[in-house]
């Protein structure tokens, strides 16, 4: 099945190439102009990739972006804009984005960062977890719907903490490397350091660890990587 | 925050001037009135030890009331124009700055409304260009999508110096620097072999850099040795090591046309506008390199052009102890 693409640009010339080219390339694009119009186009859901420009005739691109993460969370959101500063970016990330893409781009870097993130996405939503519901720790974890449910409360994981909390559940009970991490979670042009998967593994930590001061559930093996405890 | 935003900052350079000024200014006022007082009594004295010397009392009264007067017109005088030039001076500075400011603020504004249609040409080009079967008409799209590049660029500059020029900051974050260049940088040049070659012997680590500004430096040193070249193709190596101090990144143009001398060498540094064009670019590496803690040294010579860019160490926050 073809991976169906949101489009969400105002300018006629960008916006019909962007289509064409997103077809050539084996994608299913819907084009939307406006945010009503790519409001109306989500309503049904499907769509495993949003590209969203920010500036828009009837709105921002980053407040349907908010409403996607929340009513689709399997929609991965993907920013293509020129608002390319670096607190534009910060908060395009802060708000769930898998990436920010900066006009001016090219097809290949486009089309490289479109896979990657449609890459994560498969991952997190192929093998028998996708209906069921997981425990792990003291949390039920909903992969396919990118949530985890604690004591009643629900906790949106994003498309990066759900895929990394799935790489160490298929393989629990064994030792996951970084560099395993890093060749699935991160595309080959980010940048992320060990800090920066520590960080995420903390996060983690906070929904399912039982006490996230003593970790139980993911032990770090010093040098290697991170293990998932079986029985957990 | 859009990058026009930074019209709204308040100019720090305006704060200062008046600060600097404000000081000034009550400095003067204070000496202006200190000397006033001191005129004053020394003129009272002197009329005291006339009267005691004999001098007719109606003759001193009349010479002080004369000096008293000259000191007063003076002094008002002296504080007036103290008042008037220091009011001038920061008319034509808010006068010069909004100016500047607005220039700026067109300059964003003009560059960030041209990244959508440069966007979409591109695309345009790429797609007729994977499509396009003649070999007759390959090479005019070859040239479309290097001009495209090279406008994209120039826009980009524009952009990122009116925004740092504004008080803009960069974010600078932990980059690996072999892969930056390997899948970040050299994938936007498609040129074929008889028109660029890329030498890549860098060393893998991490610097701590902002990806847009070290994007610009990369394409403009590429850019500026496609434009600079003696000969086809145009040779570019990479040498990057990590060192105690830092990191060091060279990059050699080899066969350069750019064989400035060192007086040359300090004007291209200056903005402004230059028969080569190359001002610009150079200032907007050394600005973004000094912006990043780093710095940027250029070695032209009779064949090759080196430009050096050193990093500072690289220190993640809170060092991972972890796995």
């Amino acid at each position: 099945m073809k991976p169906r693409i949101l489009l969400l640009e105002d300018e006629l010339n960008l916006g019909s190439t962007l289509f064409d080219r997103l077809g050539i390339e084996g994608f299913e694009p819907v084009w939307s102009k406006t945010l009503s119009e790519a409001r109306t186009a989500l309503k049904p859901g499907g769509f495993d990739l949003a590209l969203l420009d920010v500036n828009l005739p009837d709105g921002s691109g980053f407040d349907i972006a908010k409403a996607i993460r929340v009513e689709h969370p399997r929609t991965a959101v993907v920013f293509l804009t020129a608002a390319g500063s670096p607190d534009d970016r910060v908060h395009g990330l802060e708000l769930g984005a898998e990436d920010y893409i900066v006009k001016p781009f090219n097809t290949k870097e486009l089309l490289l960062r479109i896979r990657n993130v449609l890459k994560r996405s498969r991952f997190v939503n192929e093998g028998k977890t996708q209906e069921n519901r997981t425990r792990i720790g003291r949390a039920e974890v909903s992969f396919h719907e990118y949530q985890l449910e604690i004591s009643g409360t629900r906790h949106m994981l994003s498309h990066k903490e759900c895929t990394l909390l799935k790489l160490l559940y298929e393989k629990r009970g064994q030792v996951v490397s970084r560099d395993e991490i890093l060749d699935l979670v991160w595309s080959e042009d980010e940048y992320p350091t060990p800090r920066t998967i520590d960080n995420f593994i903390l996060k983690l930590r906070k929904f399912i660890e039982p006490d996230p001061e003593n970790p139980s559930v993911i032990r770090s093996i010093r040098g290697v990587g991170y293990l998932l405890e079986k029985e957990t | 925050m859009g990058e026009g935003d930074f019209i709204k900052k308040p100019d720090r350079r305006f704060k200062l001037l008046v600060l600097i000024q404000g000081t000034w200014v009550v400095t003067l006022l204070v000496l202006a009135l200190w000397w006033g007082t001191l005129l004053k009594q020394q003129s009272d004295e002197i009329a005291t030890l006339q009267t005691q010397l004999g001098v007719p009392e109606a003759q001193v009264q009349t010479r002080l009331d004369k000096t008293e007067r000259m000191i007063e017109g003076e002094s008002g005088t002296f504080v007036a124009l103290i008042l008037i030039t220091n009011g001038i001076l920061l008319f034509f500075f808010a006068r010069d700055t909004r100016r500047s400011r607005s220039l700026e603020a067109f300059f964003a504004s003009l560059t960030h409304e041209l990244r959508t249609p440069l966007t979409s040409i591109r695309l345009q080009a790429e797609a007729l260009r994977d499509i396009e079967d003649n070999p007759k008409h390959r090479p005019y799209l070859e040239r479309l999508l290097e001009d495209a590049g090279r406008l994209e660029n120039q826009v980009q500059q524009t952009l990122e110096l009116a925004r740092i020029e504004g008080g803009g900051a960069l974010n600078s974050r932990p980059i690996r620097i072999k892969s930056f260049l390997q899948n970040r940088i050299i994938p936007q040049y498609s040129l074929d072999e008889s028109r660029l070659v890329f030498d890549l012997s860098v060393e893998e680590s991490f610097i701590g850099a902002d990806g847009s500004a070290l994007t610009i430096i990369f394409r403009n040193l590429i850019d500026n040795a496609l434009k600079y070249s003696a000969s086809a193709p145009t040779r570019l190596s990479f040498r990057g090591k990590a060192l105690s101090s830092g990191y060091e990144l060279q990059v050699i143009h080899e066969n350069s046309a750019f064989s400035g001398s060192a007086s040359k060498l300090g004007r291209i540094f200056e903005r402004g506008p230059n028969s080569q064009g190359a001002g610009v670019g150079l200032y907007l590496i050394r600005t973004l390199m000094q912006k990043m803690k780093g710095q940027a040294g250029f070695q032209p010579d009779h064949t090759r052009f080196t430009a050096t860019l050193k990093f500072p160490p690289f220190r993640e926050e809170g060092e991972s102890n972890e796995a």
